[in-house]
């Protein structure tokens, strides 16, 4: 295999649908765990579930985008094809995991959107929201793991059949979400004054980093036993973004953002939290563009 | 319990199944496809006739109306190494229409499926969205495209325009060594079936588990075995 039919869009749709599961997994513990009996945690709640809305639907756009039809469409303007997506809606194919997966995100948006209203029609009785809650939570981790076995299901692929794959993006996700809900927080100027945020991210991007290392490795010993170069090798395009992307700017740099702020024992700057947010964010994109890219390359 | 005996046993047993299943020559795929008992589409193509002309590649485009640049078949030109000598050959690829086809069962709209009545693999261009799912799931590199036409996937199947009226796909009638043989496999009376039981036909990737419908005689075990792609550069030829 040594074209690029999955670029871009396809990571960005990967993604989006990852941070966007993260965030609501997250807003969703904090409806079940009763905490949004503190205002400013009900505020990071409803935000946070609004945005991670916002993020699937986009994220579910870019695949949409990617379609072949859909930009052979738009180049000659044939509405018919520009349109062809809709066949996804027409069928449920059950050996196929994309069908499985419009059917899911399909769910997932119109539960994650109820749970949105459910905010706003009971603004003063938040409790309403749990059911709600409970149901987005189980759908964020369905989507958080449908995106790894989406590739995964490529069962020939050396770096796609990677069942470590599932757990990475599923971690990913979370710390996805996370630092959506630490934006969120930034922006309504909650501070982390005891670093229990610090100290829960920290322990996710360190799980995180084990995983991936232990995924770099086992790729390192497939490509030897199949006698092609290193997929992840740092000289190669999915390599380089995989060593510097992923690892050092999305896992090694907050990580290390995140321990001078809990061992200083001081209330990271907001500018900071963003940057935290932001290089995390970065790092998810790239882990995802990555390994679509090296799984293409051989 | 498990004795050492019994288990070391066991496991040599298990490493021969595994061994078995790796190098699988193509009569076991046969086997399989002809067990069926019903009219099965495939193609030989003897390497020896093969002059590289590419007249199957002109043809194919022709009867087809895919862009030059876009192909259902090609001829690469690669080499292999057997004992300490190289050999350069020319190796024709398009889809192997797989009886059990890993394109088939990913396709999201039903678009790839398998025909019944002469097993060929196609994708209807009207259902097709242009995911490329199959394109990822198809372990041959290069055979699936998509087609700048029509934005969607697209394939070798056998001429199915051609072969639905008895006649035989454009790149069979124009080979100019005549390696490329068409026929029904389950005939027993075929030119196909008979050529399939007097040689030792290979497919590409038999580890796959797909089953190719596109038999070649004159590939060693070694090459068979190689991933090569419809896109893999020309040694000798520009």
């Amino acid at each position: 295999m040594n074209e690029v039919h999955w670029g871009l869009l396809v990571a960005a749709y990967l993604f989006l649908a990852g941070a966007g599961a993260g965030a609501l997994f997250i807003s969703g513990c904090l409806v079940l765990s009763n905490k949004i009996q503190v205002p400013h945690h009900l505020d990071t709640a409803k935000i946070s579930a609004i945005v991670g809305t916002l993020l699937l639907i986009i994220g579910t756009g870019m695949i949409v985008f990617d379609l072949t039809s859909f930009q052979y469409g738009i180049a000659h303007g044939d509405m018919s094809k520009f349109f062809r997506f809709y066949r996804l809606f027409m069928t449920f194919e059950p050996s196929s995991m994309m069908s499985i997966g419009t059917w899911l995100l399909t769910l997932a948006i119109i539960f994650a959107s109820l749970f949105c209203l459910s905010f706003r029609a009971k603004a003063n009785q938040p409790g309403h929201s749990r059911p709600f809650a409970m149901i987005n939570v189980i759908l964020a981790i369905c989507v958080a793991s449908y995106t790894a076995l989406l590739i995964g299901d490529i069962n020939h692929n050396l770096v796609w059949s990677n069942s470590i794959l599932v757990v990475i993006f599923l971690l990913s996700a979370l710390s996805c979400g996370a630092a959506v809900v630490l934006i969120v927080k930034t922006r309504i100027k909650i501070t982390d004054v005891n670093h229990s945020f610090a100290k829960s991210d920290s322990a996710l991007l360190a799980l995180e980093l084990l995983t991936v290392c232990v995924f770099a490795y086992s790729i390192r010993n497939i490509s030897i036993f199949n006698g092609v170069d290193n997929l992840l090798s740092l000289s190669s395009d999915a390599g380089a973004i995989w060593w510097i992307g992923a690892v050092l700017i999305g896992l090694i740099m907050p990580l290390l953002l995140n321990l001078t702020s809990i061992i200083g024992k001081t209330a990271a700057s907001h500018s900071r939290e963003y940057l935290l947010a932001v290089l995390i964010l970065m790092g998810a994109f790239c882990l995802r563009y990555s390994v679509l890219l090296a799984g293409q390359y051989y | 319990m498990l004795d050492r005996r019994r288990a070391l046993k066991l496991l040599a047993g298990g490493a021969i199944a595994t061994t078995g299943v790796m190098f699988m020559p193509a009569g076991n795929a046969i086997a399989v496809i002809r067990q069926q008992g019903k009219k099965r589409l495939a193609m030989v193509i003897d390497l020896s006739r093969c002059n590289g002309c590419k007249a199957c590649v002109v043809s194919c485009g022709m009867e087809n109306g895919t862009k030059p640049n876009e192909h259902r078949t090609q001829v690469i030109q690669t080499s292999a190494e057997i004992g300490d000598k190289q050999y350069a050959f020319n190796l024709p690829i398009m889809c192997n229409n797989c009886e059990t086809p890993s394109c088939v069962s990913v396709c999201p709209t039903g678009a790839t499926f398998k025909r019944e009545e002469d097993g060929i693999v196609v994708v209807d261009s009207t259902l097709c969205i242009g995911c490329n799912y199959c394109i990822q799931a198809c372990p041959y590199g290069g055979v699936r495209f998509t087609n700048s036409t029509t934005g969607t996937v697209d394939k070798c199947n056998f001429c199915i325009q051609r072969t639905s009226r008895g006649l035989l796909p454009a790149c069979v009638e124009t080979c100019t060594g005549g390696a490329r043989v068409f026929g029904d496999i389950n005939d027993v009376n075929s030119e196909i079936s008979k050529l399939l039981s007097q040689s030792n036909p290979m497919v590409l990737q038999a580890s796959k588990q797909t089953s190719p419908n596109v038999f070649y005689i004159g590939l060693t075990q070694e090459e068979s075995n190689t991933a090569f792609s419809i896109h893999s550069p020309q040694l000798w030829q520009r």
